[in-house]
């Protein structure tokens, strides 16, 4: 992925840290799609926390932006623009 | 050997020799016990010689994360604790919430067990099979969330710690653990035990991974508990306020008695000082789950304005400040929240902490205890609150009894025992009076005793007015078998003592797979989901049935090991006072009565008949309250069964 596609991509997600619960439910489905195996520490993005409070959500370099993640946030923090959850 | 769900390996460490070792997890023995609390009850019956001094070198504590822990099984959090508790003598398990249990399957082992003392104070670290007993000297005398915070300075926030206070360090038995700074593990004194160990903390963080068998099915059963968290109007509710959601309604029924249980406060009163209004008003918060958790109800708090202005805490059960604090001790919601932090940093039992202080209040009231021996006079308000904290601290004086709990203080002020209401030393954080629900009963007849959170279990029987063809559904929903519906379900009422031990056994297996069980989460599962869950990520089959017999092989395997230790069926009575004396809420005086309040239980015979059905639904000996061998033979315990022989049951 070229650096604009990926500008590109990164735009049509919405990242709402202040609503990240830290289930981590979005690293553990991407491992395990990507990886065969369930830890987050494997997925290609991650949750930034302190005090217990989400900071920041970021996407590694290797991150193709499939939308899975998206697909398991049940708090709101990840969102595709124009619909999804 | 190719593990599924499993990591596959336990981790043996002995504190007093230093030595760290691994080995395979027993795969008959996972099947038979699934996990999490099942292998856990199940390593120790072999482990732990009888009767010995819980804060002996001798006693063991068996971590352990459940089946699931590690996966995106919705709610798959529980890490458990099984140890011999101080506080009541008792073997039982303690389960909490957090990334413990999860984290310590990516680094390879389902269960750790620890044995011995260790000269100094140490933690241990966890970084997959590079595992270390540290020096803790520093993290020794710091707070649990001062000890936390300096963990994941060193490991990374995105490592996760299990941490004992103050309270712990110093053999408090009235005390506990927090998983993250967060998640209450251990009622009864896991703390002090893990002092007595001088282990101060456990940080663990697993770059491994957890494999799972059938990824498709598992998506399947995943999608569909998804959507049955979504049919849940108050999902949004729980999230942003957690438990505190129920407050209001708790107000209304008067299940928050104060004053040593003798009363319930006006509801309209304290939903003003302390309903969800007031919530807003004082708090800014952010949603903690713990990992996999899709309806989460966790908070991090923060007080926006008034008295401790800027103050930031975390909150498990997040009506614990009103429920504990600020309601029995007329305290400003800002004040509750100050006094749930300072216990949580100190690790000492929100439940038994606040409740002692409301007993000495009382027994200061009759002259039972003096100024000179607390060195003050207790008051329902926030300066005794926070002294008593610092006092069971510092064990000075009576608080040296004190801080040993109800039975310690009954053993030293025998008079007491009449106005303490316990149930083998854990107090109830609800009354029998205000509903005699499943979750209640269970608080008598738990080997652990009162230590379940009313009104938190799936399936919810402690509210009251269910109407019953809502609990016929529920009692068909738990697959509790026609047979035992038909000596339930009676002349248009229902038994909550005989309902009680099919709760038991289903919440018991949650335990074993690391599943949550408070009511917006227990609810997403059921035997057959959880089974099949299992299975999807295991590759081992398992029945519903088969699910819910393991969870009752447990919790008899659980009551042999405590019949052992001299547990019987006097440890199991209904207090005194509850059938003695009534609660006074507003206008009514509740007093004990049957679920449907169809029938008032006013003396001790009439209570006893209650524990009769009990022990009959068991199958257990009903003079006794001891399980049969025939009953221990059929789940598939010959090792209880011989115990039980042994010990001069039949």
């Amino acid at each position: 992925m070229t650096t604009e596609e990926r500008a590109l991509m990164t735009r049509k997600f919405e990242l709402h840290p202040e609503k990240c619960s830290g289930c981590l439910q979005c690293l553990m489905a991407c491992s395990l799609k990507y990886e065969g195996v369930v830890n987050p520490l494997k997925a290609r993005s991650k949750i930034v926390r302190e005090g217990g409070i989400t900071k920041r959500i970021v996407m590694s370099e290797n991150c193709t932006f499939c939308g899975f993640c998206v697909s398991v946030c049940y708090y709101g923090a990840r969102k595709l623009k124009g619909g999804g959850s | 050997m190719e593990y599924y769900g499993y990591a596959g390996r336990i981790l043996k460490v002995d504190l007093s020799t230093g030595s760290i070792k691994t080995e395979k997890l027993d795969m008959d023995m996972a099947k038979k016990f699934l996990g999490g609390q099942g292998v856990n009850t199940r390593l120790i019956f072999d482990l732990l010689k009888p009767k010995i001094d819980p804060l002996s070198p001798e006693n063991v504590i068996i971590f352990g994360a459940g089946a699931l822990c590690g996966t995106p099984a919705p709610a798959a959090t529980k890490f458990s604790a099984t140890t011999k508790f101080p506080e009541s003598g008792i073997i039982g398990t303690a389960v909490g919430c957090g990334g413990f249990g999860p984290m310590l399957k990516w680094a390879g082992y389902d269960h750790i067990i620890v044995t011995g003392v260790s000269e100094k104070p140490v933690y241990l670290s966890i970084m997959d099979d590079n595992v270390e007993l540290q020096d803790a000297s520093d993290l020794w005398g710091k707070d649990i969330l001062e000890a936390t915070e300096a963990l994941y300075k060193k490991y990374g926030n995105d490592s996760s710690v299990l941490c004992i206070g103050p309270a712990g360090e110093k053999l408090v038995r009235m005390s506990l653990a927090l998983i993250d700074g967060i998640g209450h593990i251990g009622r009864g004194g896991l703390a002090a035990v893990m002092g007595s160990k001088k282990l101060k903390a456990m940080v663990v963080r697993g770059t491994k991974g957890i494999k799972i068998a059938d990824v498709e099915r598992f998506w399947k059963i995943f999608e569909f508990i998804v959507g049955r968290a979504f049919t849940d109007r108050n999902r949004l509710r729980w999230i942003k306020y957690g438990l505190h959601g129920v407050s209001e309604a708790w107000f209304e029924g008067g299940v928050v008695p104060v004053k040593n249980r003798r009363e319930s406060p006006p509801a309209e009163e304290a939903i003003k000082t302390y309903g969800l209004k007031a919530f807003d008003e004082v708090l800014e918060s952010y949603p903690w789950a713990g990992p996999s958790c899709i309806t989460s109800d966790k908070l991090v708090m923060k007080v926006k304005k008034g008295e401790f202005e800027g103050l930031q805490t975390l909150a498990s059960t997040t009506n614990n400040p009103v429920i504990f604090f600020g309601l029995p001790f007329n305290l400003s919601f800002n004040q509750g929240v100050k006094c749930h932090d300072i216990f949580n940093r100190y690790g000492i039992d929100e439940i038994n902490g606040s409740y002692i202080i409301e007993v000495l209040i009382e027994l200061y009231e009759k002259g039972l205890v003096t100024e000179e021996q607390l060195k003050m006079k207790p008051k329902p308000d926030f300066e005794t609150v926070v002294k008593a904290a610092e006092m069971i601290i510092k064990r000075e004086g009576l608080w040296d009894v004190v801080a040993d709990g109800l039975l310690a203080l009954i053993r030293k002020i025998p008079e007491a025992s009449k106005y303490v209401i316990h149930n083998k030393g854990m107090a109830f954080p609800f009354d029998a009076r205000v509903c005699l629900g499943v979750e209640v009963f269970d608080m008598l007849t738990n080997p652990r005793g009162a230590q379940s959170f009313a009104l938190v279990r799936t399936p919810s029987l402690a509210i009251p007015n269910i109407p019953i063809e809502m609990v016929k559904v529920l009692a068909a929903t738990y697959q509790i078998p026609m047979g035992a519906r038909r000596r339930i379900f009676k002349d248009g009422e229902w038994s909550t003592a005989r309902f009680t031990p099919y709760v038991e056994n289903n919440n018991t297996a949650f335990n074993c797979l690391g599943l949550c069980y408070r009511f917006f989460i227990g609810r997403l599962y059921n035997p057959v989901i959880a089974s099949s869950m299992y299975s999807a990520i295991t590759g081992i089959p398992l029945s519903p049935e088969e699910f819910l017999t393991a969870g009752e092989r447990v919790w008899n395997l659980q009551k042999a090991l405590n019949v052992r230790e001299g547990f019987d069926r006097k440890d199991d009575a209904i207090p005194e006072r509850w059938i003695t004396e009534p609660l006074k809420f507003g206008e009514k005086e509740l007093r004990l009565q049957n679920y449907t309040r169809t029938l008032t239980i006013s003396t001790r015979e009439e209570a006893e008949k209650l524990l009769d059905d009990y022990y009959d639904e068991r199958g257990w000996d009903i003079k006794t309250g001891v399980p049969t061998k025939e009953k221990l033979t059929k789940l598939g315990l010959p090792e209880a069964a011989n115990l039980i022989t042994e010990l001069g049951y039949s």
